[in-house]
């Protein structure tokens, strides 16, 4: 039986680690991109990764492209492994083996 | 954690279509490059072939084999970052096109070299049509952009028939891959 995972499961970080899982191993997406494609209005989008990042499922790198900065960040495996363990958890609980009130 | 069957599905439901919508930025990433790629043979040639035909059949030839070598390496490069069998199915397509050319230049010869230019500009289009019903939409609209342009010059400019396909079928390769890269 898969556990919940409570830094995952706030939806602004469910959103970024769905869209950086989508990605094959190692591929990194930039801070821009990732807004985007997440969808994420939420303000304190530095925040969330930063949470993310000091739980050690993603990575966040930071260099520059000529003189400007970029920050990417790229899910790790541990990350992998604790986003399936929340996507089972939240199956579990739709089809009644986990009970809604866990 | 209390987490209730509505609120689970919800959020699984919001899960899935972030991850829809980072698989297809993905493929566009990926298919750009061969869309700008095409783009250019694709123009360099058709002008090419407007100013002359044999140099256009020469410009075409050399740039197929650039065209194919490039498409290889850019699938191995997304094979080394991860994808699996980048440069197989960069391979494969690229086959499947020319197999389609050879096959049609036997079974239903083209009347002139327009004709075969507007039939394989057609084949092009379909081809990108049904990727992307998998890959995305906006890799679809640019095959049946490719397909429409491709009709539109056969019947309003038979005269000037490969400048139209160099700006609007090259060029709107070019413009197709710039626009799959603003995800």
């Amino acid at each position: 039986m898969a556990d919940a995972d409570e830094i995952i499961h706030q939806s602004t970080r469910l959103r970024l680690m769905s869209v950086l899982n989508a990605l094959p191993d190692g591929e990194a997406l930039d801070f821009k991109r990732l807004k985007a494609i997440a969808q994420a209005t939420d303000g304190n989008l530095g925040a969330h990764l930063a949470t993310l990042e000091k739980a050690g499922y993603i990575a966040i790198d930071k260099d520059f492209v000529g003189k400007r900065p970029r920050t990417q960040a790229r899910i790790s495996r541990a990350g992998r492994r604790a986003f399936e363990r929340h996507l089972q958890y939240l199956r579990d609980i739709i089809e009644g083996v986990v009970p809604a009130d866990n | 954690m209390t987490i209730q069957a509505n609120e689970a599905a919800s959020a699984l439901k919001d899960a899935e279509a972030a991850a829809g919508r980072a698989a297809s930025a993905h493929g566009y990433r990926i298919a750009s490059g061969y869309l700008i790629l095409w783009g250019a043979i694709w123009t360099a040639a058709n002008i090419a072939t407007q100013v002359s035909l044999p140099v256009g059949q020469m410009v075409w030839t050399v740039g197929a084999v650039i065209g194919i070598a490039a498409s290889t390496w850019l699938g191995s490069r997304q094979t080394g970052r991860g994808a699996k069998g980048g440069w197989v199915k960069a391979l494969l397509i690229g086959m499947a096109i020319a197999g389609f050319g050879v096959g049609v230049s036997v079974i239903a010869p083209p009347l002139d070299y327009g004709q075969g230019e507007a039939v394989a500009c057609l084949a092009v289009g379909a081809i990108y049509v049904a990727m992307g019903a998998t890959a995305g939409l906006r890799l679809a609209a640019v095959g049946a952009a490719i397909m429409v342009a491709t009709v539109a010059g056969w019947l309003f400019a038979r005269d000037q028939f490969f400048l139209w396909m160099a700006a609007a079928g090259g060029g709107g390769l070019i413009l197709g891959g710039l626009w799959l890269r603003k995800v």
